[in-house]
């Protein structure tokens, strides 16, 4: 862990825990804004987190990030923190204006329509799903433009765009966001050069996962311990047992896997490694959330408990920014592009960080 | 302690590692070239070369990381994870000396007299001394603390009387470390009482009786011990610590990068193929193993790493474990499905063959070392504070 990893996911613990209960996130999937909440997170630094200090940043890097969305994961934080982060980042490394407030953060395709405009660019484009999108004080969009060119960043303030509220099964906002021949000026809206946002976003989730996966196997053991049937703790049952050994199993690999991915931001196998913990975090979220759920039995589908808090979660993060299949696609592509060295020559590169000589 | 805080902190690897990785590349390539050896899956368990040890031995590829005065290079941890690692992928036949580098040798090196290093740790390192594990019985095999061979004082040797089973490669092996009870059995102290003893395979009243396994290869024995005496320099550590050695000796077993390599040479021409043609359906299956065996590497790097500071970490390993071996039985599933349905792969006869070589021991991969059951129990315990 780096310096600053570990007193801020310390930080983010303490905070998290005082001030964000299972009544806290209940009330923000009923629609309640938590605006101390956000507060109290924005003076942690967390918002520019990955801002450079120069540009009144934190200066963080990647494994500070995942150290922090992990603890977010965990306590089911009801709040666009991987967004602002991401889209502050992102803003950041394009050299644009950093708005105030809540950030969403997206990425568009050829379903949205780019065209240059009278004083810069002139977009239109329906996207399902944004997170936050109503809540958010601008959206950050990366937006696609094939394969010659590289991606444009557009920052869209709140006032220029329709959401539709939705929420998505994980209970946060994810809203329809139409943009009709919006003009983008010329100062919000730059080339976005060797980044892949949706990468960041999948990153982002990872983390997130690994966390909520934490918290799932934390309270499994906790109801295990708890629950007495014909006569004894069901945590003394050795199937029970077996269960929450895959689980932490499961809960370690997504672990690692962010923690290698975050460890390689910035080598030339970032993507790989970034696909690699997607690819896996994903995997681990199914298995992990159906494995807690048999293990707290009807309780765990009930309202009243709160594994469902961490489940849904586990649920929709590994679909957003792209669910398995599209990560595990691009990561044979990785491998691919490498030419026919020795397979395990690239494994082993892409996961062991060599100490500067 | 936190809740659930694994030990998986990702090392920082040195440079003139990478620089030793290539070598044994280097090397292994031109073995392979000149037909000296065919890379085949699970040739940690079935790739008997006792020519190909020595060379290795030659250039100080085995035990790299142990001190010179004891046969080693002076290493570090990491170097010799690059030459097993290397050694594994490459499907390479290490199976003589396999377990005398990966676990008796780090035990004698921890527990043993200084005589005892003198006398076994440089013929290890040289690839020419091989040992067997010997602890399941006929009647033990997860829970060992029941184990029966015992050994009794006589004047001033063991004799020792009983039967280990499952002992792979014992009719190459020159010793066995063998575990036994040489107090009573106390039913407050299961524990107690237990002993380990270096026994020289050759020595009088030593049987070896082989088993011949599904496919009718021989690789397990059972070896019977009658009367057997033990000289008393033979001892490893003190009478009755056994316990506490055993399961040392059963965290080198089980934290190495075998525990998800076994299919490699398998993997290696499945991915190669597959990426090698080009885009196509079957990706995400080939991405999925690639995001698999990359997490894996990753958490084997930290264990590794945890070794190296001298920790022992038990039950990271024992998840390891777990997850590495049935990734090693997925994998087979996944070429045995790709070969069906991945036209890429169609005609593919090589691919099918050593498909074909790598399913009847299969069923060993998650069995050796401790069943997962056992690693599941462990886990289970470590968090549930027990």
């Amino acid at each position: 862990m780096s310096d600053l990893a570990r007193p801020l996911a310390e930080a983010a613990e303490r905070l998290f825990a005082r001030r964000c209960g299972a009544e806290r996130v209940n009330a923000a999937e009923r629609g309640e804004w938590p605006q101390d909440l956000w507060h109290a997170v924005e003076e942690l630094g967390a918002a520019k987190l990955l801002v450079p200090e120069p540009r009144g940043g934190a200066g963080g890097d990647w494994q500070d990030a995942c150290a922090l969305l992990k603890k977010a994961g965990e306590h089911s934080v009801p709040l666009p923190l991987a967004e602002t982060l991401l889209a502050a980042a992102a803003l950041a490394r394009a050299g644009m204006e950093i708005p105030a407030g809540p950030l969403s953060f997206a990425c568009a395709g050829p379903q949205a329509r780019l065209e240059r405009g009278s004083r810069g660019w002139r977009l239109s484009a329906q996207l399902a799903g944004v997170p936050w999108g109503a809540q958010s004080t601008a959206l950050v969009l990366a937006l696609a433009r094939g394969e010659r060119e590289p991606p444009l960043l557009a920052c869209l303030p709140r006032a220029s765009f329709e959401a539709v509220p939705g929420r998505a099964l994980c209970g946060e906002p994810r809203d329809a966001v139409s943009l009709s021949a919006v003009e983008i000026a010329q100062q919000n809206a730059a080339v976005l050069d060797s980044v892949d946002a949706l990468a960041w976003g999948a990153l982002g989730r990872a983390a997130l996962i690994a966390g909520a996966l934490r918290r799932a196997l934390a309270l499994s053991v906790e109801f295990s311990r708890q629950r007495v049937q014909f006569g004894r703790p069901i945590g003394q049952f050795q199937a029970v047992q077996h269960h929450l050994a895959v689980l932490a199993e499961e809960t370690a690999a997504a672990n690692v896997a962010c923690d290698a991915a975050a460890g390689a931001c910035g080598t030339p196998w970032e993507l790989a490694c970034i696909a690699a913990a997607k690819t896996r975090a994903g995997e681990a979220a199914g298995i992990g959330a159906r494995i807690a759920h048999q293990i707290h039995g009807a309780m765990g589908i009930t309202c009243e408990h709160v594994l469902h808090q961490s489940t849904r979660r586990l649920l929709t993060w590994r679909d957003e920014y792209g669910a398995e299949a599209y990560w595990a696609r691009r990561l044979a592509e990785c491998f691919r592009s490498r030419g026919d060295a020795p397979l395990w020559s690239l494994v082993s590169a892409a996961t062991g960080r060599e100490a500067a000589a | 302690m936190e809740f659930f805080a694994p030990e998986f902190e990702l090392p920082l690897i040195e440079r003139r590692t990478g620089a030793l990785r290539a070598e044994v590349r280097a090397f292994l390539d031109k073995e392979r070239a000149a037909g000296r050896f065919e890379p085949r899956c699970n040739a940690w368990m079935e790739g008997f070369s006792a020519d190909f040890s020595r060379r290795l031995g030659e250039r100080g590829w085995i035990g790299y990381h142990w001190p010179r005065s004891y046969g080693g290079r002076g290493g570090s941890a990491f170097d010799t994870l690059a030459i097993n690692e290397e050694l594994l992928a490459a499907g390479a036949p290490v199976a003589a000396h396999w377990v005398a580098a990966r676990q008796s040798g780090p035990l004698l090196m921890r527990f043993g007299t200084e005589a005892q290093r003198q006398r076994f740790l440089p013929r290890i390192a040289a690839g020419e001394l091989y040992f067997a594990i010997g602890m399941s019985e006929p009647d033990v095999g997860s829970d060992l603390a029941s184990v029966r061979t015992r050994a009794e004082q006589r004047g001033a040797a063991w004799i020792l009387d009983g039967r280990k089973i499952w002992s792979s490669g014992a009719h190459h092996c020159h010793y066995m470390l063998v575990l036994c009870r040489t107090a009573p059995r106390d039913a407050g102290e299961r524990h107690a009482g237990l002993t380990q003893l270096v026994v020289d395979l050759k020595a009088r009243g030593v049987s070896i009786l082989p088993i011949r396994m599904l496919d009718g290869s021989h690789h397990f024995n059972e070896v019977l011990f009658e009367g057997v005496e033990v000289p008393p320099d033979m001892v490893v550590g003190a009478p009755g610590d056994g316990w506490r050695q055993v399961t040392s000796e059963l965290a080198y077993g089980r934290s190495g990068p075998e525990r998800f390599l076994s299919t490699f040479p398998l993997v290696e021409r499945y991915l190669r193929a597959v990426l090698s043609a080009g885009p196509g359906a079957g990706d995400p299956a080939a991405g999925r193993m690639l995001a698999r065996l990359m997490t894996l590497r990753a958490m084997s790097l930290g264990i590794w790493a945890a070794l190296g500071a001298e920790r022992t970490p038990a039950v990271e390993a024992a998840m390891v474990k777990d997850l590495g071996t049935n990734f090693e039985r997925d994998t087979i599933e996944t070429v045995r499905e790709a070969l069906a349905a991945d036209e890429r792969l169609a005609g593919d006869a090589a691919l099918a063959q050593a498909l074909a070589a790598a399913i009847p021991l299969a069923p060993t991969y998650t069995l050796r070392g401790g069943t997962n059951e056992v690693l599941r129990n462990v886990i289970a315990k470590s968090l549930q504070g027990a």
